[in-house]
């Protein structure tokens, strides 16, 4: 090899090291930003699943359905092969769902967190990895397909460089080397002396190749760098998904990426204003000018009117500057964010569409903006009815308006399989023909449905969700996804309704018993005032037909006065025991003992065209009740039942045990759980309006006519009960007859009653009584009644009297009769004055009404002896010889 | 025989028991009904029954169909009322039904792992600070189902066994089912409960501790209705009484229930000791 040859090679080889060094550092920079790339790309589809999975979590956990958060967590990860990590932990740490899968063999893992909260409090955290093997194996071809393509190029730009610099520079220097060759063959001296000049002029000749050498060399890899930038740039640019184009300071648009394309159309070298908008300046508020202005990057939204619809894009400008930090050019980068806003705008029409309404317009702002939200021409919303096979609608929307609520059967439809799983119903074609029986879906002209159980927080379906179409729809989770958000607003709604609904009802309760308990007390107070006059009435009327002989014409009329004042008598004691102030004789018993009793009695009243049935349950508990009010409350409701059959019909008395829980006993004022005994009467007659349900236990109501009725005979029951610490409920539907519940509560000890033998005979004695009541005519009456049976009686008008009377006898004292109300001292302080004169005296109260709380316990508990006014000869001689002798 | 054998076998049932549902309206009128209450979803409650109802319907040469009840209400209605010939039944439901409608032949009961009882348990973090019932006064109560023996009766039962009323809870609430139940507590949102042993033992690695155990109970029961003729409901008895002894039998009855090893005759009085618990505790209308 000469030596010419071997100073070429140098240059050369230096160049070839120094292109492949080039390349080799742009490829390494252009692969190191591409696998960045691609892990921000897979960061963010992490970002995503944590939202998804949050969103789900969230509601799930919400809805206290811990086991259908773990569960669709599990079920989620598991369909995802690159999910090598999935779990879910509460705010105490705790773990609740979690699914793990192997990391593949050489491949790294990228992790994300997120925490959400509700209300402020912590809800749940999630915690995602994927592997990267996807990343790891693109970016590993990607570096074969650099180091391939490195090599090829390098050895195609060797080889051109190779031939151009022998033809531009080694061939000129060869054939100049030749002639100074020849020179010095022919020339020898010549050269010899001018050696040296030669040799300078060779050094020169040399340094001059060089130069031009290494200038056309420096051209070469500045246009082949500019163009391999330039192609780096053009797939970069290609690879991104958003649409990215530039503009000159002309706003002339002087690029765009294949995505800008594809959204906007090929405008380059058009003027953006006049391309996007058809304008022939430049548009308001471009944010390009902004930044052409300001420097800065501007971001704005877009809203375009396109064939698929209203399209939505963020768009992004950024300044390019040159060497010398001038603007020369704005990038411009729009990303299509509908999908984004679609989504957002759809949870805000929900937040403001039902955020200020309640009940129905609730409802119709639900699905209004439901069907308006999922692109379905129809959705309701409605609620299972109690019997647990019909729904009730609460809001239909039909496309254009609201469509009339309506109820329907279950069975046969796409919301039975909703509400027999509790699970999504979607049936995305041919719905009609799934569900034939089902009439509503071929009215509607329906195609597709989709429907979601509405779940209460114990997990029981109250109700259903749904929209229809006319058209077949394509199967995916986002619309389930928007119908669950819908659905959870929904469940809140009626769980609100149902409080509310609960809350009036109580609210009535309260007001039904404080009216119930005013009234009572007006009629415990006027009975009072009629049992004395009532005593007056009867006592005398009895006395005086006690002192008339048989033929006596007088017998008569004082027969009637005695009726008259009997029958009086009997309504003041139906307004006692409406006012529960009826003094009880309570005894353990059995009330089948009394429905069979008053058997006989109930068939002649009730007539022969109404037939009567008994029905009893078995091991029949004993409740703790006055004998005779039992039997007022059944004779009561069997004429009001009778009178609810004018054409006959069937009439059934049952008794039962039954086991009432507190729920029950809450929507019951007074009654306290436990074990009961219910006494139904049920007949099948005319029934009642909601109207007189409300009012049936009011005293003096009456459906009857005028003079048929007293409108005492339900709420002398209603009373009655109360006094027992029972409870009565009516149900009716007119036309359907009407039943009646008595719960009493069971009595602790199963005792069968004693009863009490009435004695014929008015007992006689001789011992001293003393008669305090203010009223004079009670006073006589007593007095009139007991002297002639042997029994010294003093009377006085008042405690401080009696008192006086006391303290200047010098006989015991047998009996005190003493009213209860007195003006001044009352009877019970003065039985304890008395007491302390004379221990051994015996008191028996007198009143028409106990007012006293403690006193009426105190009677009923047999714990002091009380007659019961009006007073009538009999009755009080057979008390007071009791108490006597006792 | 292998389990991948039974697996196929039973997967073979459910793909004929599906096909015979088609058409189960068009015989129901000559076959039996099994009736179900709904304590699974519906598809997963004609995957555990119908190999059963395939399997008797096969024995007996007439099909059994199953009809799973609305609610357990509904389901106790239906049973006492006997409208189905023969129906699954939880052990509460048992009781209530026989409350209101008086006893129904026993057909069996279930054996789990050998044992046909099981019990509930009160359960509370490991890391909790309980150590007796009266420690949860005013605490936060998880219970499962209202409707369900170990998750709601058996743990109401436990309460006021150990003084605590419900009133005297801070608050309580019913989650559905028992993993919601163990969950919730293990989370924080509660800080006890009430679920049956199988499901402790599940959580108890996780972190659940037990705080009380209630008495063991009679299992699940199948029962006939009484218009049945006596032969027939011999002959059924019979049949599942023998279903541990036959490979097909085994399988089917792990295919209702994980670890059931077999059906066992019952007596009425087996469900007693629950009858005097459900007697303690305060009902809904007398039952639930």
């Amino acid at each position: 090899m000469s030596p010419s040859s071997s100073a070429r090679r140098r240059p050369l080889l230096a160049f070839i090291g120094i292109m492949v060094f080039t390349i080799l550092v742009a490829d390494t920079f252009w692969l190191m930003n591409q696998r960045t790339f691609l892990v921000d790309r897979q960061m963010e589809d992490i970002r995503d699943d944590i939202d998804l999975l949050g969103e789900v979590t969230t509601d799930a956990l919400l809805r206290r359905e811990y086991a259908s958060a773990k569960k669709a967590m599990e079920n989620w990860a598991r369909r995802h092969n690159e999910i090598i990590l999935a779990r879910a932990v509460a705010p105490n740490g705790f773990v609740f769902a979690e699914f793990q899968r192997e990391t593949p063999p050489s491949s790294g893992h990228i992790t994300q967190s997120k925490a959400f909260k509700f209300g402020g409090r912590d809800l749940v955290t999630i915690e995602v990895s994927q592997h990267t093997l996807d990343v790891d194996q693109h970016w590993a071809k990607l570096i074969w397909q650099n180091i391939i393509f490195s090599l090829i190029a390098a050895a195609i730009l060797t080889m051109i460089l190779w031939k151009t610099l022998q033809r531009t520079a080694f061939a000129p220097m060869e054939k100049l080397l030749a002639k100074v060759q020849g020179l010095n063959a022919n020339l020898e001296e010549r050269v010899r002396q001018r050696t040296s000049d030669l040799a300078a002029a060779n050094e020169a000749l040399l340094r001059e190749v060089e130069e031009r050498k290494t200038a056309v060399d420096d051209a070469r890899v500045a246009e082949l760098a500019a163009r391999q930038e330039k192609a780096r740039t053009d797939t970069i640019l290609a690879a991104i998904g958003d649409g990215v184009s530039i503009q000159d300071r002309d706003y002339r648009v002087i690029y765009q990426n294949p995505a800008h394309i594809a959204m906007a159309g090929n405008h380059q070298g058009r003027f953006c204003y006049a391309a996007y908008e058809g304008r022939q300046s430049v548009c308001e508020g471009c944010p390009i000018a902004l930044t052409f202005t300001d420097g800065k990057v501007h971001v704005v939204e877009r809203s375009v009117e396109r064939e698929e619809g209203l399209m939505r894009y963020e768009i992004s400008t950024s300044p390019v500057h040159d060497d010398q930090g001038r603007i020369v050019a704005g990038i411009e980068m729009v990303r299509d964010i509908t999908e984004r806003r679609r989504a957002q705008d759809i949870i805000r029409s929900v937040e403001e569409g039902t955020a200020y309404a309640t009940g129905p317009e609730f409802f119709r702002q639900l699905v209004r903006n439901l069907a308006s939200a999922l692109r379905y021409k129809y959705a309701f919303v409605g609620e299972l009815l109690p019997d647990g096979s019909r729904v009730r609608v609460h809001a239909i929307w039909g496309g254009n308006d609201f469509m009339e609520n309506f109820e329907f059967d279950l069975k046969g439809t796409p919301c039975y399989e909703i509400m027999l799983s509790a699970a999504p119903c979607v049936v995305a074609a041919n719905v009609q023909a799934r569900f034939p029986e089902d009439l509503h879906l071929s009215t509607l002209g329906a195609q597709s449905y989709l429907g979601l159980p509405l779940l209460s927080p114990q997990g029981r379906v109250v109700g259903v969700l749904a929209v229809l179409d006319v058209h077949p729809v394509t199967e995916d989770e986002g619309p389930l996804s928007i119908l669950r958000i819908f659905a959870s607003r929904a469940v809140s709604e009626l769980a609100r309704q149902s409080v509310e609904a609960e809350r009036l009802k109580l609210e009535e309760q309260l007001v039904q018993a404080q009216k119930m308990e005013s009234v009572g007390r007006l009629a415990g107070g006027v009975a009072h005032d009629f049992n004395n006059l009532l005593s007056t009435i009867i006592g005398y009327g009895e006395l005086a037909l006690s002192r008339v002989e048989e033929e006596n014409p007088a017998r008569q009329p004082l027969g009637y006065i005695l009726e008259a004042g009997k029958r009086a008598a009997d309504l003041t004691g139906q307004l006692l025991a409406f006012s529960r102030r009826q003094i009880l004789e309570v005894r353990p018993l059995d009330l089948r003992n009394v429905a069979q009793g008053l058997s006989k009695m109930l068939e002649r009243m009730i007539g022969e065209d109404v037939k009567l049935f008994l029905r009893f349950g078995e091991d029949l508990r004993v409740v703790s009740a006055d004998r005779a009010q039992m039997e007022q409350i059944l004779m009561n409701l069997a004429v009001n039942a009778r009178d609810a059959m004018p054409e006959g019909g069937r009439l059934t008395v049952e008794v039962r045990n039954i086991d009432l829980d507190a729920r029950f006993s809450k929507a019951h004022e007074g009654l306290s759980p436990g074990p009961y005994v219910m006494m139904v009467v049920t007949d099948s007659g005319t029934g009642l309006t909601p109207e007189v349900q409300a009012r049936i236990f009011e005293p003096f109501f009456t459906t009857k006519e005028v003079g048929k009725g007293t409108g005492l005979g339900l709420s002398t029951v209603y009373g009655i009960v109360r006094q027992h610490k029972g409870c009565i409920t009516v149900e009716s539907e007119p036309g359907l007859g009407t039943t009646f519940r008595v719960y009493l509560p069971a009595a602790i000890e199963a005792v069968q009653p004693a009863e009490r033998k009435e004695s014929t005979s008015i007992p006689k004695g001789g011992e001293t009584l003393l008669v305090v009541d203010d009223e004079a005519t009670i006073r006589n009456l007593v007095s009139d009644c007991l002297s002639p049976l042997g029994y010294r009686v003093l009377m006085a008008r008042s405690g401080q009297e009696a008192l006086t009377l006391a303290e200047s006898l010098s006989e015991p004292i047998g009996l005190l009769l003493a009213d209860v109300v007195m003006p001044g001292m009352k009877g019970t302080d003065l039985a304890k004055s008395l007491k302390r004169l004379q221990p051994s005296v015996k008191v028996i109260y007198m009143s028409g009404y106990l007012d006293d709380t403690r006193l009426r316990m105190d009677v009923d508990d047999h714990r002091i002896e009380f007659i019961q006014k009006p007073i009538t000869p009999r009755k009080l001689a057979q008390r007071v010889r009791e108490v006597l002798d006792a | 025989m292998t389990s991948g054998f039974i697996h196929r076998r039973v997967t073979g049932l459910v793909f004929v028991a599906a096909l015979l549902s088609f058409y189960h309206t068009a015989w129901a009128a000559e076959g039996l009904s099994l009736g179900v209450h709904p304590y699974l979803s519906a598809p997963a409650v004609q995957e555990r029954f119908v190999p059963l109802a395939i399997f008797l319907g096969g024995k007996l040469k007439r099909p059994v169909t199953v009809l799973i009840s609305r609610n357990y209400e509904d389901h106790v209605e239906k049973v006492g009322q006997n409208m189905y010939d023969f129906a699954y039944l939880g052990s509460a439901s048992y009781v209530e039904m026989v409350e209101h409608y008086g006893e129904k032949p026993i057909l069996a009961r279930l054996e789990v792992k050998g044992r046909p009882l099981f019990r509930g348990v009160i359960v509370v973090r490991k890391d909790s600070a309980f150590r007796s019932l009266s420690d949860l006064t005013g605490r936060r109560f998880a219970f499962g189902d209202p409707d369900s023996t170990m998750s709601s009766i058996i743990p109401q039962y436990l309460l006021l066994e150990g003084g605590i009323d419900l009133r005297l809870l801070g608050s309580y609430a019913h989650l559905g089912n028992h993993d919601n139940v163990a969950l919730s507590i293990l989370i924080g949102d509660f800080d006890a409960g009430g679920v049956k042993e199988e499901v402790f033992t599940e959580y108890e690695e996780k972190g659940l501790r037990a705080l009380a155990y209630s008495p063991y109970v009679s299992e699940y029961l199948f029962v006939a209705g009484t218009h049945l003729p006596k032969d027939e409901i011999a002959r059924i008895r019979g049949l599942m009484l023998e279903m541990k002894n036959d490979a097909q039998g085994r399988a089917v009855l792990t295919n209702l229930r994980r670890n059931a090893t077999g059906l066992v005759p019952a007596r009425d009085r087996d469900y007693d000791s629950l009858r005097r618990i459900m007697g303690r505790i305060s009902l809904p209308g007398g039952g639930r």
